[in-house]
Formats: C-alpha cells, sequence, structure tokens
C-alpha cells in the first residue's frame, strides 16, 4: 500500500493526537500513529530497537515469541478471578435490570426472572462473562493494546476519564462523530492506528440506541467488551458482560475492575521482559 | 491493510481467519488480538443476528410473598427503609420471621388469627404497628367538600350567572 514507506514506525505510545479532533475533547486522547488499522505482530518488534547485532535477531525473536505466547497457555495468567466475587456484584446491585417491557429480546438467555415487573439479570452468567472479559483485557493491556473506554452516560464521564488516565489508556465519552473509525485515514491522516480494544461501560447513547461504535468496531475487526444491560443488544460485542449499567455502585465496579486488569497485565509485560531479559544475559554469559 | 466491513456476516473472527486463509492478510500481519481470541473465544460467538428460542420469563416469588402482601395492606410502609445499611432488617422482614415462627408451633390454624397473633408477638418485643387508614370512596368527599364550602360563608358560593339575572331582573321592577 506504500503506508509503511511513509512514516517511519513511531514509538508506541510517542506521538499522541491532542488536538480537538471531536467537539468538547480535552481529555480524550484519541490515535497515535503508526500503520493504518490494526497493528500487525511484525511491526511490534520492530518497535523496540534491539540492541544486539543481526546475527543474534533469530534469538530476539523466539524470546519475543516467548513473552507473547506464554500467558496464552495458562487459563487465569493474570488471576483475574480473584478481582471479584458474585457477593460483590451482588452489593452493587448489578443483578438489577430495567422493567419487563423495555427489555431486548436478544437478552433473553442473561435474564433470569422477573421480580415484580423488574427483570433480574443471572449473575451466575455475569460472573463467568465478566471474568472472559477482564481475561481478555488483561491479555491486550499485556500485548500493549490501545484500549479505548466509551460511554455517553453523562452522569459517568467524569469517573470513566479518570479511570482511563488512572491506567494509562484512552477515553471517549463524548459525541461521537461520523467516521472516526470507518473515515479515519481522510479524517485524522494516512498513519492511524486504531484502538485494539474497546471497552463499553454503557452500550446505549443519549437516545437510549446502540452507540455507532459497536457497530463500527465490528465493521474494522476491533474486538469490543461491553456492559450490557437488559434493554441493549449485546449481539454485536465481542465479549458482553450483562449486567446493570446505572447505578453509580455498579459503575464504579466496573470501573475498578477493569482498571485493575488493565495494570495488571502490563505489570506482568514488565515482569516477563525483565525475566526474558535476564535469561538472554545468562544465555550470553554461558556462550562467552 | 485490508480488512472486510460486513458486520453482519460473521463474527470479527470468522472474518480475519478467512481473510488469512485466503492470503489477503499475512499471518505475520495477523492482528493483535487474533492469538488471544483463538486461545479464549467468547461463550456466545458474536454474530449480528441470532435466534433465540424464547419463552415466558419466570416471575420470581417467595412463599413469603403472601405474607408480604397482607402486610402491606394493612399497615403499609411504617418508616422510610435506609437502603444503605446492609444489616439492618425491615419491619416486614421481622413480621414474616415471627409469622413462620408461630406457624411452626401450630397452635393456629387460620391465616387471620396467625396474622393478629404475629402482630401482637410483635408489640410485645416492642415494634408497634399502625393500620393504615382505609381510603374514602369519592362520592361521599365531594358532598361533604360542598357543605365544607357552603359552611365557610355565603361569598364562595357566588356565581355570575346568578349576579347578571339579579341585574336585569332591578332595573324591570323599577321602571314605573
Amino acid at each position: 500500500h506504500g503506508l509503511r514507506n511513509m512514516a517511519a514506525p513511531l514509538r508506541f505510545g510517542a506521538a499522541v493526537m491532542q488536538s480537538a479532533v471531536t467537539r468538547g475533547l480535552f481529555t480524550s486522547r484519541l490515535f497515535s500513529s503508526v500503520s493504518t488499522a490494526t497493528t500487525p505482530l511484525g511491526d511490534l518488534t520492530k518497535q523496540e530497537p534491539s540492541k544486539e547485532a543481526p546475527s543474534s535477531l533469530v534469538k530476539d525473536e523466539s524470546a519475543k515469541d516467548r513473552i507473547l505466547l506464554e500467558p496464552l497457555k495458562h487459563p487465569d495468567f493474570f488471576e483475574v478471578k480473584n478481582l471479584f466475587t458474585m457477593r460483590d456484584l451482588f452489593n452493587a446491585k448489578v443483578h438489577i435490570g430495567h422493567k419487563e417491557g423495555c427489555w431486548d429480546r436478544n437478552m433473553y438467555p442473561y435474564i433470569f426472572g422477573a421480580r415484580l415487573g423488574v427483570h433480574i439479570i443471572d449473575l451466575d452468567k455475569t460472573v463467568d462473562h465478566l471474568q472472559h472479559a477482564l481475561n481478555f483485557t488483561a491479555h491486550m493491556a499485556y500485548r500493549k493494546a490501545i484500549i479505548l473506554f466509551i460511554s455517553r452516560h453523562r452522569q459517568f464521564t467524569h469517573l470513566i476519564e479518570n479511570t482511563a488516565k488512572d491506567c494509562g489508556e484512552y477515553a471517549h465519552t463524548r459525541y461521537w462523530q461520523g467516521g472516526m473509525f470507518t473515515n479515519a485515514t481522510i479524517q485524522y491522516g494516512e498513519g492511524i492506528r486504531l484502538p485494539e480494544l474497546i471497552i463499553f461501560i454503557h452500550t446505549l447513547n443519549n437516545v437510549f440506541e446502540p452507540h455507532v461504535a459497536i457497530r463500527d468496531a465490528a465493521k474494522m475487526n476491533i474486538p469490543t467488551v461491553g456492559i450490557v444491560d437488559t434493554s441493549c443488544n449485546p449481539n454485536l460485542i465481542t465479549y458482553p458482560v450483562p449486567g446493570n449499567d446505572d447505578s453509580p455502585d455498579a459503575v464504579e465496579l466496573y470501573c475498578r475492575l477493569f482498571k485493575e486488569a488493565i495494570l495488571k497485565g502490563k505489570a506482568k509485560r514488565e515482569e516477563m521482559e525483565k525475566l526474558v531479559a535476564k535469561e538472554r544475559e545468562e544465555k550470553t554469559k554461558k556462550d562467552s | 491493510m485490508a480488512g472486510s466491513r460486513l458486520e453482519k456476516f460473521g463474527t470479527i473472527f470468522t472474518r480475519v481467519r478467512d481473510l488469512i486463509r485466503g492470503g489477503v492478510i499475512k499471518y505475520d500481519k495477523r492482528p493483535l488480538w487474533y492469538d488471544v481470541y483463538a486461545a479464549f473465544p467468547p461463550r456466545d460467538a458474536p454474530l449480528a443476528e441470532r435466534e433465540h428460542d424464547i419463552k415466558p420469563v419466570r416471575r420470581i416469588l417467595y412463599p413469603e410473598d403472601n405474607i408480604r402482601a397482607a402486610f402491606y395492606k394493612t399497615y403499609a410502609t411504617p418508616r422510610p427503609m435506609d437502603m444503605t445499611d446492609q444489616e439492618s432488617v425491615s419491619e416486614c422482614q421481622k413480621f414474616i420471621l415471627k409469622y413462620q415462627q408461630l406457624e411452626r408451633l401450630g397452635k393456629y390454624q387460620e391465616e387471620n388469627a396467625l396474622f393478629e397473633a404475629t402482630a401482637k408477638a410483635l408489640q410485645r418485643d416492642g415494634i408497634v404497628l399502625r393500620k393504615r387508614q382505609p381510603p374514602k370512596q369519592e362520592t361521599e368527599t365531594t358532598v361533604s367538600q360542598e357543605e365544607e364550602r357552603l359552611e365557610k360563608g355565603p361569598a364562595l358560593t357566588i356565581k355570575l350567572s346568578d349576579m347578571i339575572k339579579e341585574a336585569l331582573q332591578k332595573p324591570e321592577t323599577e321602571k314605573p
């Protein structure tokens, strides 16, 4: 495509577009530029300059492979199950859905029953789905993905932006312009890197319709994690988490859990890199 | 970088996997999430259109709900509940526990007798419950309201049509 010839591969997180890309943004730092659409795995290796001579590149490759493949062998590498219990979900009112009349039929498998006209979400399923979602988030953070938090619920704008700041990732809680993903190369220039994971704390926008970014992420092959209430459509979301999205207790719980998962992922990455660097040093000492 | 924007067909994984199979995306240039998705796929594939065998959602009801219904009909909500206190037990819950205790003793056969006995037992424990007043019927209120108005003073019952009638009648009588 000739796009890779254009810009020299920039270091991860360096050039971040702070400009007022979308109306009313000041804390939403969107995209840094490396290459278009999804980041190929090959480019990740180019990002960190190798200090060794080309002859030991083979060793370097296998080290990188080991870093990336090691966590996938364990069912719960980041111990995400220890982050919460079902009792925590109950106390945060995660099981409370909307009234019977305004449900989305696609939420049927996740609903336990109706108590006096209010749908109750099955917490067994929520626990399972939430563990899955947190595990995926941690793995993506481990792989240095750009993670974008999206929510259009104005009550929690500040909370979500702070959550994103605290874990060093990105948030978009303002008006969503039409072609942010689908028209990215024209709106933001050629060498644009889109987020590799999107976390929807609220799936609906201000007029109770599905957020445009859900469909756009599916179009651009970006995996999504989302909290789906009984009035939401969970179909296009890769890792849906059925739960209440209106109570402040519940939303604070979700923000805390995702932040902790991301920080765990990043911490493990640093650990693994140090470990592998040590092993490489020991090997070179043995060889020499 | 190639991609497939057909979100209505298959999942992101199937589309990318098939593009790799077809040689459009090279395996080395596969997206970051591909391996993670392959290792930990979601419980249900995120297809845009899904069919559900929808049966009626079950209603969550407990045996104590009968007691609750009777309690709230007689007493209404005694005082506002503090939702932040997880340990507190509401008056209704205490009523239910006492009711079930007395039921197990087996002294009372009729539900009404059991209900009254529970109320008395709670009184002995120190929880006083006031019966709520039955709502007034509509016809009674309208009649009583009119009577009240007449009592307060004739000024409240003046009508403009009556005043005009009086004014018209006066000149007729005064004209010789």
